[in-house]
Parts: C-alpha cells; sequence; structure tokens
C-alpha cells in the first residue's frame, strides 16, 4: 500500500524548511554564546591557581660571619648558580682559593627589594673578611633566599607569572617560529598552518608536525583535556576563534607564556616559561641567554622527549633548529646565531629542585600560616612567605640523622628519629619529621606525643632553685628508696636507672647523673603542685597530667613542644613562641603581614643561670658526657639526656651557644629500643651540633649570683684550696654558712674511696676546668 | 716747694671727698633705680640628667648598620621597616642590649606595651652595670610601658628603680 504522498503534501512540507534549519542554528547560537561566556570568564577571571611559595632564610654575608666553604658552596649549588671561572652573568660564581665572587641574582627580599649585585669577599679561617657589593666595601649583604618548597593546589601545578614586556623579545620569537609561524596573521586557526602540517606529514609518513596554533594549544591546555578525538578538536578550534574574537595577540601570548606545561619536578608539572626557566637554568626569563631562550622554546613541543637532562642531543638538535629558524626569519642576525649554535646544552646540574624536599618543615609553615590564612589562598593565592629555614643546617641534621641509622646497623629498620632546631632568636631552623626526611607523611617532630622520661628533671630542679632559701645546688637529698601514694592501696616506686641507692647526694648530682629516686623525693617536698606550675611556666602547655609520675617525665610531648620548653633555658628565663615564619607578601610583594619575635620573663635570669650550670655538667661529668665523641672539646654546651620506661624513648635536648636542638628516638609502635638518653638521643644530638654549632655557651655570671668554694662531700662553704671542692653558683646569699676545715690528705684518699662509683668523676680535674671556665 | 705742695693737698682732700660722696650716691641711685628689680644672682647649677653612655661592649658593623636604619625609620614613623631591619639585627645578635631596647621602642612605637615592656626588661637584664643612665633609660621605658597597661603600681616601681641611677 503506498502512502497519500502527492506533490500538494511535499510542496507543504518543503514550505516549512526554514524551521529545522532555524532551530539547528539557533541551538548552535545558544551552544556558541554558552561557549564564548565560559572563554571569557576563565580568560578574565583568575587565571591560574598559583601556589604559594616558601622561602627559606637568606644566607648573611657580613665582616666576622662565620661561614666554611663547604657550606657556601653548598648553599651556591642548591640555588642553582653555576660555578664558572670568570662570572659575568647574574647565577654565576667564581672561586680563587680564598676568593669568592658571586653574581647574586635580584630578590624582592622581605625587607625590601634588592637589584642584582656583585658580592666578592674572602673566607679566612671560616669568617667573611674584605666583603664588597659592586665594587664597594660594604658591612651587610645576602644571597637571595632558596625556594624550598609550596603549598600547592590540588592539581599540582607549579607556575611563576610573568608579563609580556618581561618576556625577551627573542624568546617570544623563538616560541613563534617553531610552533605557529603564523600566528600574527591567523585567527585562531591557521588553514595554512595545518596544510604545511598535513604536507610534512605525507611526505614523512608518519606524524612529524603538528598543525594547531598557540592559540589552540593555549586552547587545549587552559580549557579542555589533552584527549584525541576530534569532536575535542572542532571544539578546540571553536573556542580558538572565540578566543580570538575576544583578545588581543599579547594577551592570548602572555597567557600561553604563563600555562604551557614544561616539564616536571617530583609531583608537580612546571609550567610557563617564568618557572621554566629557573627550573632548567636557575635564572630568571629576564637574563636568558639566545641559546637558552631557543631551548625552552624547543621543550614547549614536549619536555619529556626533549628533556635536556636526559636527552641532550635530541634537546640540542631541537634547539638548533629553533635558532635556524629564527636566523631564516631575520629575527636574529649571524653572529648571534654562530654564537649561539656553539653553546652546549646547559641546564642545573641533576635538575635538583624538587618541591617539598623539607615536608616536615613545609607542614609547620603550614599550620603557622592556617592561623591567619585560608588553605585556599595558601594554594592559589601565589604569597610569597619567608621562612627561617636553614637550609645548611637541615642538611646537615639529615646526615647526621642518616649516620646514627647507618650505625645502628638492623635495628635501624624498627627506629625512628624526629629533631627540631631553633636559633638563639628563637626561630626554628630544621624540622626532621621522620629518618627518611624527605618523606611525606607522619610528621614526628610535630605530631609524636612521647614520654619525655628524664627530660622532665631540670623542670624539678629549677622549681626547687626558685626557693633558694632552702634549695641550692649544694642542698642533699636522699635517693633511697621512695614510695609515693597514688589511691587507696596503690603505691608508686621509682627505681633508678641502675637499681642501686646513692645515698645523699646534691641536687647537682641529681640532675647530672639523672637519680630518680632524688629527684622523685625532692619533688614530693615541693609538692606536685609547685613542680606542675613551674612544668606550665617553663612550657606554655596548661594541660600536664597532675599525678606524680610527671617528675620522671611520664607526660607525652612532641619534640616541638620539647623545644618550645627548653628554649626557655636557653634564653636565660624567656619564653617566646618559636617561629617558622618572618612574614608573607602577595604575588607582587607586597607585604600582608609581618611576624615580628616576642618573649615573655617566666623566670629570673639568675635562677636559669644556676640551671644552666647544673645541665652543662651533665654534659661534662654526668649522662651526657658521651657528647664529646663527637663534638670538640672547646664546644661548650648545656643539656640532659631522657630516657622513658623501658627504654622505649631516647631523648636529648640540650643547648650551645648559638643553636637549640632536640632529638627523640624511638620506635612508631612504641616497643623497648633498647636505647637510653645517652646512646640514643645523645649521639644524633651530639652529631648534628658539631656539624651545625659555631658559637660556644657562655654562662656570664647575672646580677644577683655568687660563686663560692663548696666542699663536694658535705655540701658545706670551703675554699679553693681545698681538695675535693667545686665552684658553684648561688642566688644572693644563698651559700652555705658553716664552713668546712680542708681534710687532711690521708681524709682526702678515704673520702674519694669511699665514694660511690657513680659519682666517682675525676673530680680536682673538672674543680680545676670549672676553675678556667669562671 | 711747700706752696707747690700745700696746692695739691688742698685739690686733693676736697677731690677725694668729693668721689667719695659721689661714688655714694650713685650707690643711692643705683639701688633706688633698680628697687623693683629682682637682684642680680648668679646662676645656680641646676642637676642635670645622665648623659647616655658610650656602650664599650664590640657589635658588629653590620649590626651597626642595622641598628642605625632601624632607628632612622622609627623616627620616621616606618615602623614597618624599623621592626624588618631590627628583626634582622636580632638575628644576628639576639643578647646585645642595644638591640634589645630598641625591639623594645619599636613594640612601644606599634602599642604594643606588654610586649615593649618584655624587651626592656630583657635588655636591663643584659645590660653591664657600669651604664647607669642606659639603665635608668630602660627603666623609664618600662614604667611607661606598665603605665600604658594601668599597671600602676609596677609603674611607680620601675620609676623608683629609675630614680636610684
Amino acid at each position: 500500500m503506498r502512502l497519500p504522498v502527492t506533490r500538494e503534501t511535499l510542496y507543504s512540507c518543503l514550505r516549512f524548511w526554514p524551521v529545522p534549519v532555524l532551530a539547528v542554528l539557533a541551538l548552535l547560537s545558544l551552544e556558541i554564546l554558552h561557549l564564548d561566556r565560559l572563554v571569557r570568564e576563565k580568560f578574565e577571571g583568575k587565571r591560574w591557581r598559583l601556589p604559594s611559595i616558601v622561602y627559606a632564610r637568606p644566607l648573611e654575608l657580613f665582616e666576622g660571619a662565620y661561614l666554611n666553604a663547604e657550606d657556601l658552596e653548598l648553599e651556591l649549588q642548591e640555588l642553582g648558580y653555576f660555578k664558572v671561572k670568570d662570572p659575568l652573568q647574574v647565577g654565576e660564581y667564581s672561586r680563587q682559593n680564598e676568593r669568592y665572587d658571586i653574581k647574586r641574582r635580584a630578590f624582592n627580599f622581605w625587607e625590601g627589594a634588592e637589584d642584582a649585585a656583585h658580592i666578592s669577599f674572602r673566607l679566612q679561617s671560616n669568617k667573611i673578611t674584605e666583603l664588597q657589593q659592586n665594587g664597594q666595601s660594604s658591612e651587610l649583604s645576602r644571597l637571595d633566599p632558596l625556594k624550598i618548597g609550596g603549598i600547592y593546589p590540588s592539581q599540582k601545578e607549579d607556575r611563576k607569572l610573568v608579563q609580556l614586556s618581561q618576556v625577551p623579545r627573542f624568546v617570544i620569537d623563538a616560541l613563534v617560529v617553531i610552533e605557529d609561524r603564523d600566528f600574527y596573521e591567523h585567527w585562531g586557526v591557521s588553514l595554512k598552518g595545518i596544510s604545511r602540517a598535513m604536507w610534512s606529514n605525507l611526505r614523512a609518513g608518519r606524524l612529524v608536525q603538528g598543525g594547531s596554533t598557540i592559540t589552540q594549544q593555549l586552547v587545549k591546555n587552559f580549557y579542555l583535556t589533552p584527549e584525541r578525538s576530534l569532536k575535542r578538536k572542532l571544539v578546540e578550534m571553536v573556542y580558538s576563534v572565540l578566543l580570538e574574537l575576544h583578545y588581543s595577540k599579547d594577551e592570548i601570548l602572555e597567557t600561553y607564556i604563563n600555562e604551557i606545561y614544561l616539564g616536571h619536578s617530583g609531583d608537580n608539572g612546571i609550567h610557563g616559561f617564568g618557572l621554566a626557566s629557573e627550573f632548567y637554568f636557575g635564572r630568571s626569563l629576564e637574563s636568558l641567554s639566545l641559546d637558552q631562550a631557543a631551548l625552552l622554546a624547543a621543550i614547549a613541543n614536549g619536555p619529556s622527549h626533549f628533556n635536556p637532562s636526559r636527552y641532550p642531543e635530541r634537546a640540542k638538535k631541537r634547539r638548533d633548529l629553533v635558532l635556524e629558524l629564527l636566523l631564516e626569519e631575520k629575527k636574529i642576525d649571524k653572529k648571534s646565531y654562530d654564537f649561539a649554535i656553539k653553546q652546549p646544552i646547559k641546564v642545573r646540574p641533576a635538575l635538583r629542585w624538587m618541591p617539598n624536599r623539607f615536608p616536615s618543615f613545609i607542614d609547620l609553615v603550614r599550620r603557622h600560616l592556617d592561623r591567619d590564612y585560608k588553605a585556599k589562598d595558601l594554594a592559589e593565592d601565589g604569597l610569597h612567605i619567608f621562612s627561617s629555614f636553614d637550609p645548611i643546617t637541615q642538611i646537615k641534621a639529615e646526615k647526621s640523622v642518616a649516620d646514627f641509622m647507618l650505625f645502628q646497623g638492623k635495628a635501624a629498620s624498627k627506629l625512628q628519629v624526629a629533631s627540631v632546631i631553633v636559633s638563639e632568636s628563637g626561630e626554628v631552623q630544621s624540622v626532621i619529621g621522620d629518618k627518611v626526611a624527605s618523606y611525606h607523611g607522619f610528621n614526628r617532630a610535630l605530631d609524636a606525643k612521647r614520654s619525655i622520661g628524664s627530660l622532665a628533671k631540670p623542670v624539678v630542679l629549677l622549681a626547687a632553685l626558685s626557693d633558694p632559701s632552702k634549695y641550692t645546688l649544694a642542698s642533699r637529698v636522699s635517693d633511697a628508696a621512695i614510695s609515693i601514694p597514688l589511691s587507696p592501696g596503690q603505691f608508686w616506686e621509682p627505681q633508678n636507672f641502675d637499681h642501686a641507692d646513692h645515698g645523699e647526694v646534691s641536687l647537682l648530682t641529681m640532675l647530672t647523673q639523672s637519680y630518680n629516686r632524688a629527684t622523685v623525693r625532692l619533688g614530693s617536698q615541693l609538692g606536685l603542685k609547685t613542680v606542675l606550675d613551674t612544668f606550665r611556666k617553663l612550657s606554655g602547655i596548661t594541660d600536664i597530667p597532675e599525678i606524680p609520675s610527671i617528675m620522671l617525665g611520664s607526660v607525652g610531648m612532641s619534640p616541638y613542644e620539647v623545644s618550645a620548653m627548653y628554649y626557655t633555658l636557653f634564653s636565660g628565663g624567656y619564653r617566646a613562641e618559636l617561629k617558622s615564619v618572618r612574614g608573607v607578601q602577595n604575588h607582587e610583594g607586597k607585604s600582608l603581614t609581618a611576624y615580628p619575635s616576642s618573649v615573655q620573663k617566666v623566670f629570673e635570669p639568675s635562677v636559669i643561670h644556676l640551671l644552666q650550670y647544673a645541665m652543662r655538667a651533665v654534659i661534662f661529668e654526668g649522662t651526657g658526657r658521651g657528647a664529646f665523641s663527637y663534638m670538640p672539646m672547646d664546644l661548650n654546651a648545656a643539656g640532659k639526656t631522657g630516657t622513658s620506661n623501658d627504654q622505649r624513648d631516647s631523648w636529648f635536648a640540650g643547648f650551645t651557644g648559638d643553636k637549640l636542638a632536640v632529638v627523640w628516638v624511638g620506635n612508631d609502635s612504641n616497643d623497648p629500643t633498647r636505647l637510653t638518653g645517652s646512646s640514643g638521643g645523645l649521639h644524633v644530638w651530639a652529631q648534628i651540633m658539631a656539624k651545625v654549632s659555631h658559637k660556644s655557651l657562655s654562662l656570664s655570671q647575672p646580677a644577683g649570683v655568687q660563686y663560692q668554694w663548696i666542699d663536694n662531700a658535705s655540701g658545706m662553704l670551703s675554699s679553693a684550696d681545698c681538695q675535693g671542692v667545686r665552684y658553684l653558683p648561688f642566688l644572693g646569699d644563698s651559700a652555705p654558712k658553716e664552713q668546712q676545715p680542708c681534710p687532711s690528705f690521708s681524709e682526702t684518699i678515704q673520702n674519694l674511696q669511699s665514694q660511690p662509683v657513680t659519682s666517682g668523676q675525676d673530680k680536682p680535674l673538672f674543680d680545676w676546668f670549672f676553675k678556667l671556665m669562671q | 716747694m711747700m706752696k707747690r705742695a700745700d696746692l695739691v693737698l688742698r685739690g686733693a682732700i676736697p677731690s677725694i671727698i668729693v668721689l667719695f660722696f659721689a661714688s655714694m650716691m650713685s650707690t643711692c641711685v643705683h639701688k633706688l633705680l633698680t628697687t623693683d628689680k629682682e637682684p642680680a644672682i648668679s646662676p645656680v647649677e641646676l642637676p642635670s640628667e645622665p648623659q647616655l653612655e658610650i656602650i664599650k661592649e664590640p657589635m658588629a658593623p653590620a649590626v651597626q648598620s642595622l641598628l642605625k636604619k632601624a632607628s632612622v625609620a622609627l623616627q620616621e614613623k616606618r615602623i614597618g621597616d624599623a621592626e624588618a631591619h631590627a628583626e634582622r639585627a636580632y638575628r644576628m645578635e639576639s643578647r646585645d642590649y642595644r638591640v634589645l631596647i630598641l625591639q623594645a621602642q619599636i613594640a612601644f612605637a606599634r602599642a604594643k606595651a606588654n610586649d615593649a615592656e618584655q624587651w626592656a626588661l630583657r635588655a636591663l637584664e643584659s645590660l653591664p652595670p657600669r651604664y647607669p643612665a642606659h639603665r635608668r633609660e630602660a627603666w623609664l621605658l618600662v614604667a611607661a610601658c606598665r603605665k600604658a597597661q594601668s599597671k600602676t603600681q609596677a609603674a611607680i616601681d620601675a620609676e623608683r628603680e629609675a630614680a636610684k641611677l
């Protein structure tokens, strides 16, 4: 049966032909309008998520400053400075015997912007002399700071924005000539370029050339996915045309220069020529040479394929092609071409700059800034964060940890280490949160709350010394067995490490030998409340368990919290909030937030002086004396070992004249380590201090402190002429009044023979030594 | 000759008498004329405030330079700049009186009276006793900080300490 389609029916249908056509056109228009809106929105809004950059401290250079050649060269290498015979360009340096010449980069420091400068000086006996800047004598100069990491958006893109006006002409020419010769003529899509590419590919029999314009490449990176399909290609073309309709060539080029993917570092993509020039060459885009610019343009086509570090031959071939095209297009002259083509491929050694090589410290920075900035702003606003991080101190601390682990052999597999190093001014210079320092994971330095053991004993002693009418370093306390009632029928009976009774001991000996029973007895005499108050004042922590065993450190603290507590002792009685950030700028270099130092007096310096004296004795004659296996004898220091129950935690906290360091060694599973503070934490600590500290602790006598000669055996007043005496500090007139006559020679021998082994140090030698120290 | 001597004597005596009375009269006239004015007195030496001593403890030229920049910035009310330079000096020399007292002055300029007081106290503890004028200045700053915090008695105590110097 045939359908009744008559001529009239057909004509009437065809009369309405515009309707479907119009409908399709309308739909297309709507789609194009929608795409147009998307194109403009993204282009004009925040175009990129800029990660915040964290900078280390700049290395300060001034007359008389301590600096050894090894540290300086390490810093310069980390900064990407090239060692040359004669530094001509920014980012180069030379060494002639003791003399250094550095062409320092311009940088916008926290304190203000500084131009590029020629810095020269000599290193004589590890001190800076004859410092000059730009040919003139200078009191002070500094290197630009190392970028140590960033706070990234989830996409993990890294870039440094540049304006088109900052980009050297030959960089633009190189890019255009290799990627899109007709850039300034086409309207987003180049039919000439497509035809040229098709012809080249046909001749080669494979894909050798793309036909995408710069605009298309930008669209692909900026708006679309790298998916290869006809549909995506068509959408890309529409986007490109729309982009060209709304924006100038310069705007498109600038966006491309900041967007283009040019390599990878760790987890992070390197986007934009600004960052790529620093990444590959260690210098800013403005200071690139012609051959370097040509290389960057060459890489744009395939950063992995043309990676100059891995495939230098391939990279050179492509770079040379760029140079040839520049010459062909008359963008450069023959002379420049001849010079550039002879240059070898030279990029930063090992492309060692990895974002977030120091994750534990970056973690600390992030937590510091979380108080003032939202996470989104930190990750996207391109802030410049000036931190207190010292890369030299960190690297040396990491080496010390690695050496310790090597020494531990098989036991190292279960052990973990955490450390914090703080400067005299209360700035955190180094944080290690894992024995593998670059590991991004649980940050033990900040988050591992472990029993501090005998690190608590200085707190008990401090509480006692704060009452000079009753207690001095010469006061006696019994180390006999002690039983502390906890609850009805329950008692706590602390034991000494050697399970021995040491009789009546001075408070000084109690600390140097770390006697548990004597400490608990003293703490009980003072009262738990007094000990707790001292703890809180020292540490600033209010949440401390109110139990007697805190006198032996049964309180969980992180190494960072211990550092804050011991800083009060290091500073002479002033508590400070440890600092990791000095200031924050926005991505244009405008200051946003400053974090100045502050201090709060919590103890009298005179009392702290007594405690520092005792802690110094810990190292010279007590449980810390193993420090001198690593440290030079003239590096005066003070500290305390800490071992928790069953040796689950091994600590050492101590300071020299310029550095405080706290080290913890233990197992994540809280199993016994077989290490004491002396055999674990102390070893790491001493190795660190031997490498990073350059200033001996100086115990200058404050007002209100008097030194007197005291008989060791009786704790009574004596004189310098007697044997078995030591020179002890006292507050005011709290020294004993009762005089002990000098024993006869035979009595002295008897006393020395009858003293317990653990206190049987070579006292006359240390007396002499301490006399020398006064 | 007798006549000449006689003549001299006869002339001299009246002259002397005239001179005597003239001087008496001039004194009286002078007194009369100056009765309403305050009598002239020789200037009395008022007790002067102690001059600030030059602190002789050595300091690296770099730190001196930074302190100078910070002081200038503070005088010009560029507190942010002053703070930045002072912080840089503090990092190099954390226990010198000159650095610590400047930190105190900057904190005071920022109206952070408690911080300023703490810095000034720390500065005092780092200052050797042989600089009483500096100690006095520091105690006066402590007093000003305490007044700003309405710690009246403590401010009085600080002023007493300053007065002793």
